[in-house]
């Protein structure tokens, strides 16, 4: 099951978590379902928590999108009768409130009494939090998304990927790399004072924190939009090893797929085939040009991404979107 | 301007910043750039790790950058090796098939 929750342990509307969803779910199963499978629908015995379920979407893979003012704790309660999650995905910079919310909860003890336990170490390791809108860390909110997009472990200093992020320093543009560590500090420092981490954030593999301020992200245009949609994906790598082997296989595959269609994607960038058309003269049409080229070669992606977008930052600005027919 | 100039250069694909202007053709123009420099380092950086794909393999065999590419030599290079060893690496897989 996937399941993404939104900032502070509920859904907002307009954070663009739908886009994201509903562009993995369409790499994911594009081969054997159609458009109609996104169509919500509503579990009405659930009280305010509205769910479009896809469970038609896969044998094994469930895929919750979170509505607006969808709590932790109702989530809980729900999810208490489930088998598990596999993919939990944490919009925005909730991380840490959730975590209280697991702390105390028996439902979440309960929840995740079959889950991992990640050591600090780790879990330090596999987390960033930024707040675009605090001061002092939406400075490294791109840097923040770079990292998400381009390493396995956001801040894994062995991977060569850190490396050469640690060894040009001074020019390299992503080396905010010491000021996304004093995140970390700032993180570690919210610890409970006297508790044992892993006592405390029982975490299961496969958890995925965006690290992105989301608003962020998609005030980027073009295919950063698309490449913002794609941060779970260049971390799929964070499966525990001792998953089980089948999880773990269709995970692999998973990110094959996803890798190739972001090659894909970067490739008919650089290609021009949904770049702008040159001979337009003024950013608007260009830019019109670029949108609709794009649309035209890769529909479906647009769609996943702006198709329900009435409170998208990117349909009030720039009229991306038509409803799906 | 001090600040603008010690902006990271990839500042402006993701940032929809209030100064962008992007009515202005030298602003447009390097958001372009930095977008298309961005695609390029996602290029090199997914492609060894994606699996098969029909429509990247035909992009793969068919299609050539844009014009643009020619401001980042080295990275267009590097992208080239990388696409040629997915095309090997496909053909390798499709053998062993």
């Amino acid at each position: 099951m996937v399941l993404i929750l939104g900032s502070d342990c509920r859904s907002v509307i307009g954070s663009e978590k739908s886009p994201m969803l509903w562009y993995l779910a369409g790499t994911f199963f594009s081969k054997i379902h159609t458009r109609e499978m996104l169509t919500p629908l509503l579990v009405p015995e659930l009280k305010g928590f509205s769910i479009p379920r896809y469970y038609e979407s896969a044998p094994t893979i469930q895929i919750y999108d979170s509505f607006h003012n969808t709590f932790l704790p109702t989530m809980l309660s729900f999810l208490n009768d489930l088998v598990g999650i596999h993919l939990l995905i944490l919009w925005k910079f909730s991380f840490y409130l959730c975590l209280i919310h697991f702390q105390g909860s028996e439902e979440a003890k309960s929840l995740y009494k079959h889950h991992l336990y990640l050591s600090r170490k780790t879990f330090l390791s596999r987390l960033m939090e930024v707040d675009a809108y605090h001061p002092k860390t939406s400075s490294n909110a791109p840097f923040a998304l770079h990292l998400a997009l381009v390493c396995h472990y956001p801040l894994n200093l062995n991977s060569p990927w850190d490396h050469r992020l640690r060894s040009k320093t001074r020019k390299h543009p992503f080396i905010p790399l010491a000021s996304l560590m004093s995140e970390f500090r700032l993180f570690d420092w919210k610890y409970p004072v006297g508790e044992d981490p892993q006592d405390v954030y029982p975490l299961r593999a496969g958890l995925v924190y965006i690290p992105v301020n989301c608003e962020t992200a998609i005030r980027c245009r073009g295919y950063i939009n698309l490449f913002s949609h794609l941060c779970p994906f260049g971390r799929l790598d964070q499966l525990e090893p001792d998953v089980s082997p089948a999880l773990a296989d269709s995970w692999r595959v998973f990110g094959k797929e996803v890798y190739a269609g972001a090659a894909r994607c970067s490739f008919e960038y650089l290609c021009g085939i949904t770049n702008v058309d040159r001979s337009l003269v003024s950013s608007r049409q260009r830019f019109s040009a670029y949108t609709s080229s794009l649309r035209r070669n890769s529909p479906w992606k647009w769609r996943c991404m702006f198709g329900n977008g009435g409170s998208s930052w990117v349909s009030k600005h720039y009229r991306l979107v038509r409803p799906l027919e | 301007m001090g600040k603008r100039r010690s902006r990271p250069i990839y500042f402006h694909a993701y940032f929809s910043s209030p100064e962008l202007d992007l009515n202005d053709p030298i602003v447009l123009e390097r958001v372009q750039s930095e977008k298309y420099l961005l695609a390029l380092g996602y290029l090199i950086f997914f492609l060894p790790m994606a699996g098969k794909s029909e429509a990247l393999l035909q992009l793969c065999r068919t299609k050539a950058f844009s014009r643009r590419c020619c401001e980042y030599p080295k990275r267009t290079k590097e992208a080239r090796r990388v696409i040629d060893d997915y095309l090997a690496r496909m053909e390798i897989e499709q053998d062993d098939e």
